[in-house]
């Protein structure tokens, strides 16, 4: 491991930007320094990984709406509350007496429901390739148990073709830190077209330092050729979890999904099927991206174009307790985890 | 949303896994992966995703071999 060490504090070849995807791997980034252990050659850069981060305005909106709705309630993960639409945040809606419920898991939702059978409860769907199994579990549970006042307010994407989208567009990226969860679920030989395409190594990296280390390791040792590196084989392997991975497609197929900052993705995301739209609390068509801070740079720095320090709200008009924009307000956004951790 | 450390399923009930996180227990639902007491599992949103095969497989060393022999 020292030898990794040395190698990548002593490296003084060509400059290096890795990406790495993942809000998890941005969040153990920052907290374990390695940035400042690492040659200023090798420039470590956030990518849109964090889903909170990647959801656009009219979604927000539309989850206010609904929480304003007489006989409904929206059930969401904590850091979604508190992202705001084009005017207000779920936290704003709660105050003006909308009705909004905080889980940790959309299971818990199957207990709500069973509770108070006379109200609907929407669930705010957000996520990648691993969370979009456990909403295909909910469902499923939900069918079983006859549950028929349950709604999923969808906003769920999937990875490759943003990469695909961030390597046309933006460019300038030597190697990819693959989202080691995403990765869980789909298998690391995803990526393998993308590699191919771009001629860009990606490593597949737990989430330890060390881990973080070797993969940054690899990267630059594979630098300019298109191959896939499993660094994470205790849990990921080629395929994936074949089985999370049939139950989505039993009730979701792929569709264009709205990205913050960047429109609309060909493919990107998924939706309900049609033979569970009854499930459906109106997820088309919630493209509008207005950032409610007309200065917010959120959707450049989510594509790695800028570092959220030259935002010019970063720590004067945003900071964690004042967000302006998705990325201060998730725990897993780059801006927070910048702040918070004084990453450079 | 994720939580990038392994914990150890305890005991199983009805599809329901108690997970041991470093004393921290919480519930998880195992419908993704077969999951029995004493696996290392990664839990997400409140559902296991996978079990983890062997820690070892993760020996940096070999890991560090393996990049060698790509380079
Ligand atoms: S610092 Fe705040 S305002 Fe600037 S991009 Fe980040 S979240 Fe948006």
């Amino acid at each position: 491991m020292l030898k990794v060490q040395e190698f990548l504090k002593q490296y003084d070849g060509e400059p290096m930007r890795i990406m790495e995807v993942c809000g998890t791997h941005t969040a153990a980034i920052s907290h374990s320094g390695i940035p400042s252990v690492i040659s200023p050659k090798i420039r470590l850069i956030s990518g849109p990984g964090c889903p909170v981060c990647v959801t656009v305005t009219s979604y927000i909106d539309r989850l206010v709406s609904l929480s304003m709705e007489p006989g409904c309630a929206v059930v969401s993960f904590g850091d979604l509350l508190r992202v705001k639409g084009s005017a207000r945040s779920l936290n704003d809606a709660r105050a003006l007496g909308g009705q909004v419920r905080m889980v940790y898991s959309p299971m818990d939702v199957l207990k709500l429901a069973a509770a108070e059978p006379e109200k609907t409860f929407v669930f705010a769907a957000v996520g990648f390739e691993t969370t979009a199994p456990v909403y295909a579990l909910l469902l499923g549970e939900a069918v079983r148990a006859g549950l028929e006042n349950i709604r999923l307010l969808t906003s769920l994407k999937t990875m490759p073709p943003v990469i695909d989208w961030v390597c046309a567009h933006q460019g300038g990226i030597d190697g990819f830190l693959a989202p080691g969860h995403v990765s869980v679920i789909t298998g690391s030989d995803l990526f393998e077209p993308l590699a191919r395409k771009y001629s860009i190594p990606f490593a597949v990296s737990g989430f330890e330092p060390e881990q973080i280390l070797i993969s940054l390791y690899a990267l630059v040792r594979l630098r300019g050729r298109g191959v896939v590196k499993n660094l994470y084989p205790s849990v990921v392997t080629a395929r994936g979890n074949v089985q999370a991975q049939r139950l989505v497609s039993r009730y979701f197929e792929p569709c264009g999904a709205a990205w913050r900052g960047m429109g609309v993705i060909p493919n990107s995301g998924i939706r309900l099927r049609p033979e569970f739209a009854r499930f459906d609390a109106g997820s088309a068509e919630l493209t509008q991206d207005r950032g409610f801070h007309s200065a917010c740079r959120c959707g450049q720095v989510l594509t790695g174009a800028i570092s959220p320090h030259e935002c010019p709200l970063f720590g004067r008009a945003c900071a964690p307790q004042t967000p302006q924009g998705a990325c201060m307000v998730s725990t897993e956004g780059s801006c927070y985890q910048y702040y918070v951790n004084r990453r450079d | 949303m994720c939580v990038a450390m392994p914990g150890k399923v305890i005991r199983l009930d009805s599809g329901v896994a108690e997970v041991d996180f470093s004393g921290n227990r919480v519930r998880a639902q195992a419908g993704l992966v077969a999951v029995k007491p004493g696996d290392y599992v990664l839990v997400h949103a409140g559902c296991i995703l996978q079990v983890i095969s062997k820690q070892d497989r993760d020996s940096l060393a070999d890991l560090f071999e393996e990049i060698e022999e790509l380079c």
